[in-house]
């Protein structure tokens, strides 16, 4: 019974000129501890995928199961719920709250998780144990990054799911992140799935998705995944 | 090309900004027709009457010279003030069983002054017949045909032994224009009838009634007018040898003297408070428009790198203002008018109003929304421009984020301590921003004052049992400023909730529940409300005073102690009812749309 399965998911949107397919029918399948990569050009449902596996959005078709329990059919309080307790989510921008320090920032998350994790023991775990106090304007972009990484890992959820994590980084913090994330996954057993469009990153992962034109076009799994310091772009 | 992808820009720009150009549309509608409404009041009473005077040629003066006018005296008065203005004749008060009449002896069929307007019937045709004035709840009245015996030693003398006389016709004369009891000559009674006989006898002409020339002095009771009156009644006491008491002016009407009085506390309360409704609403026009423009500024950025003018950039946010101001104007118009005619009427229950006429003066109007467009497009341009004269480069990177900050509060930990994490962001937050929190809170505070005063105001009225048409002004006042300040308040929320779409979503995707996420947003707008309310309690204690000083009528210490606590809450109620309508914008936010955007 694998962790993650995704059966036959289409999303569809309405549109002027009719419906428009996000995704196809996608199927697949993702173990827990895994660091998958899923790649794609832009418009080829990546976000979408991201979209429906965080309960952000619903799909059209299609049946979604994430360790044992369906979530394809789940209403708007059960996916609220869902996103409270499963979902760890990393955002491009950070989207860290501006009036908060870094702690709270991570206890705004944890505060309405059952099973969370120590704010203090995850933020210290990222490498900002100096800047418990500091609030985001006072973090550099990378800093900023693993409040929002420690955020999501603090609430121990049962997947992480990072969109373009690195988009809005320079290359070596983007890379220390990057690094943070696939600990995160190996040290603490976590499901970790991570958008991008930088092919890269191919090399660093247990498995990749390849995405196009709304469907899986591939998936391919790395017998020896490359630490993402050896790798260079 | 250019021209028409610009236009479709700005179009949606309307049609993304539509709740906040309805909301801006809605205040400057409200705003403006109270301003407008009450500002007009004073000036139409005082039109409107002094038409009536004209028509009806009424008497400044009246000598009552207790003797026969000799025939040089007559022919002086003639002269001095023409023809046309001066009425021969006798009135005096008499006190028959438990009744006063004010018996009138004139030559009714030549009423060149105080021309009255005959209400039913006829003018009398033989001796026997006389008319009456007609009734209110002040005075008394006789029907149509209805015998009326007068019996008094005097006037048996006067009209040669005739004491009982029939009713030709009711009429309206504008020497009695109070509802209420008008004082007699009998100190201490009032007129209770009002009799018109009708007698050519030129040995019945011991009274002189004047209207003077000049009817513009009037100019309800004006200044020039009061000095013109003293100055007549010193001459002419002189050169006819009477009393200056004997000499009676409009001052001496009551119906007169208090409608005009009246008329002018009216005035004043409209000065003051369209003073204050302006400031308001220049306030909350100018938050707007500022937060507006800072809320656009990515695109903004985006015309000015394709090498748009800054005034074309800007040019979109005038016509958004300009707009707003035209729209707003145009229906505030009429409203403005029919709440001038609602008090103007309300008069009506006290005085005998002449028609309204419905000419429309639109003084306050141009005068109040003029301000209001131009102190917007100066604040919109200058907004703007100081915004657009940063390089497209510096505008394209997104707004350093205000850094947090520690507040007074968290130097008390043993208050932030036993604050939940929620509490605390809320009060940095209302802290961080501080001209979003002083704009904000000083609206509220405008607003909570306003409709205070509006309370106290009618408190004073009942308790002093004022006229209505006070009573009709604190109503509107308190409806108005009640609208004014739920639509405030509803703005401000809603602004907020615009520019924090970002925190609202990152709070969904983090599995905050609906109520969770209202919570975190409509805590800090409670606090600035709460802030706002509180803080108004004192200074509408300090306005009202000021107010009642003002106007010379009622005091502080009458306002009712449950005011003080209406008041407040009314404001805190506002902003429930206005969270409750704007909980559905935080609960639809786009979870997706929000996250991808660098503002």
């Amino acid at each position: 019974m694998a962790f993650l399965k995704l059966e036959n998911v289409t999303k569809e949107y309405k549109t002027d000129a009719g419906g428009f397919k996000a995704l196809s029918e996608v199927s697949f399948e993702l173990e827990n501890g895994e660091f998958v990569v899923v790649l794609g050009p832009s418009g080829a449902g990546k976000t979408t995928l991201l979209n429906l596996l965080g309960g952000m959005d619903t799909a059209t078709s299609g049946r979604i199961e994430l360790d044992g329990k369906v979530i394809s059919d789940l209403g708007s309080k059960e996916l609220t719920y869902y996103r409270r307790t499963d979902i760890g989510f990393v955002f491009q921008f950070y989207n860290l709250m501006p009036n908060l320090t870094a702690l709270e920032n991570v206890e705004l998350a944890t505060e309405i998780c059952k099973n969370a994790l120590s704010p203090e023991e995850t933020l210290t775990s990222v490498g900002l144990a100096s800047k418990f106090k500091n609030f985001p304007a006072q973090l550099s972009g990378g800093e900023q990054q693993r409040v929002s990484i420690a955020r999501a890992v603090a609430k121990n959820p049962k997947i992480l799911l990072c969109d373009e994590p690195t988009g809005a980084l320079d290359y070596a913090t983007g890379k220390n992140v990057l690094k943070l994330l696939y600990d995160v996954s190996k040290q603490h057993n976590k499901l970790v799935i991570v958008v991008t469009h930088n092919q890269a990153l191919k090399s660093m992962a247990d498995k990749v998705l390849y995405i196009k034109n709304g469907k899986i076009e591939k998936i391919v799994k790395n017998k020896k995944p490359k630490s993402i310091m050896e790798i260079e772009w | 090309m250019v021209r028409g992808v610009y236009f479709l820009s700005t179009l949606r720009m309307f049609k993304k900004q539509l709740t906040r150009f309805l909301t801006l549309v809605a205040i400057i509608i409200v705003s403006v027709g109270f301003m407008s409404g009450l500002g007009e009041v004073e000036e139409k009473i005082n039109n409107n009457f002094h038409k009536y005077y004209v028509s009806q040629n009424i008497s400044d003066l009246t000598i009552k010279s207790g003797g026969i006018l000799s025939a040089s005296n007559k022919q002086y008065l003639l002269d001095t003030f023409g023809e046309e203005n001066v009425m021969f004749g006798f009135y005096n008060d008499y006190q028959i069983d438990d009744s006063v009449f004010r018996v009138y002896i004139l030559n009714l069929d030549v009423m060149k002054v105080n021309k009255f307007k005959l209400v039913r019937g006829i003018l009398p045709t033989v001796d026997q017949e006389i008319l009456v004035e007609e009734g209110s709840k002040g005075m008394k009245s006789f029907d149509l045909r209805q015998e009326v015996e007068l019996n008094d030693p005097q006037l048996q003398a006067i009209l040669g032994g005739n004491t009982k006389f029939y009713v030709s016709g009711i009429v309206k004369s504008p020497m009695f224009l109070i509802k209420d009891k008008e004082p007699s000559i009998i100190s201490g009674k009032d007129v209770d009838y009002c009799i018109y006989i009708n007698r050519t006898n030129s040995l019945l002409t011991t009274d002189a009634y004047i209207a003077l020339e000049n009817r513009d002095l009037f100019n309800s009771f004006s200044k020039d007018y009061e000095k013109k009156i003293e100055e007549l009644k010193t001459s002419l006491s002189e050169k006819l040898g009477v009393s200056k008491e004997a000499i009676l002016s409009l001052y001496e009407n009551y119906g007169i003297f208090s409608l005009h009085a009246y008329a002018e506390k009216v005035g004043d309360i409209a000065i003051i408070f369209v003073i204050f409704f302006l400031l308001v609403t220049s306030l909350v026009v100018f938050s707007t428009m500022t937060r507006l423009i800072d809320e656009e500024r990515g695109q903004i950025a985006c015309l000015k790198t394709l090498g748009y003018t800054n005034t074309k950039i800007l040019g979109k946010y005038l016509l958004f203002m300009l707009l707003s101001c035209v729209i707003g104007g145009a229906i505030g118009l009429p409203v403005g008018i029919a709440l001038t005619y609602l008090i103007y009427a309300s008069f009506d229950t006290q005085y005998f109003m002449p028609q309204f006429v419905s000419g429309i003066s639109i003084t306050y109007f141009v005068l109040t929304l003029g301000i209001i467009i131009l102190a917007s497009l100066l604040v919109t341009y200058f907004t703007g421009l100081k915004l657009v004269r940063n390089k497209p480069a510096t505008l394209l990177t997104p707004k350093a984020p205000k850094s947090g900050k520690k507040v007074f509060l968290e130097h008390i930990p043993f208050v932030w301590n036993r604050l939940s994490f929620k509490y605390k962001s809320s009060f940095r937050n209302v802290l961080l921003f501080k001209s979003r929190f002083f704009m904000t809170v000083i609206s509220i505070i405008g607003s909570t004052v306003l409709v205070l005063s509006g309370l106290g105001l009618l408190d004073n009225t009942i308790k002093l049992s004022a006229g209505s048409a006070l009573i009709m002004l604190a109503v509107a006042l308190i409806i108005f400023a009640g609208i004014l300040s739920a639509l405030v308040i509803y703005n401000l929320a809603n602004i907020n909730i615009s520019e924090r779409s970002r925190e609202i979503s990152t709070l969904m995707v983090l599995g905050y529940n609906n109520s969770e996420v209202t919570g975190y947003i409509f805590r800090e707008i409670y606090i600035m409300s709460i802030i706002g309310a509180l803080l108004g309690i004192p200074l509408a204690f300090w306005f009202m005073s000021f107010v009642f000083g003002f106007i010379d009528f009622g005091t502080v210490g009458d306002v009712n102690w449950f005011t003080w606590i209406v008041g407040p809450i009314a404001t805190i109620f506002f902003t429930f009812i206005s969270t409750l309508l704007l909980r559905k914008k935080i609960t639809k936010t786009d979870m997706n749309a929000s996250l991808k955007i660098v503002d």
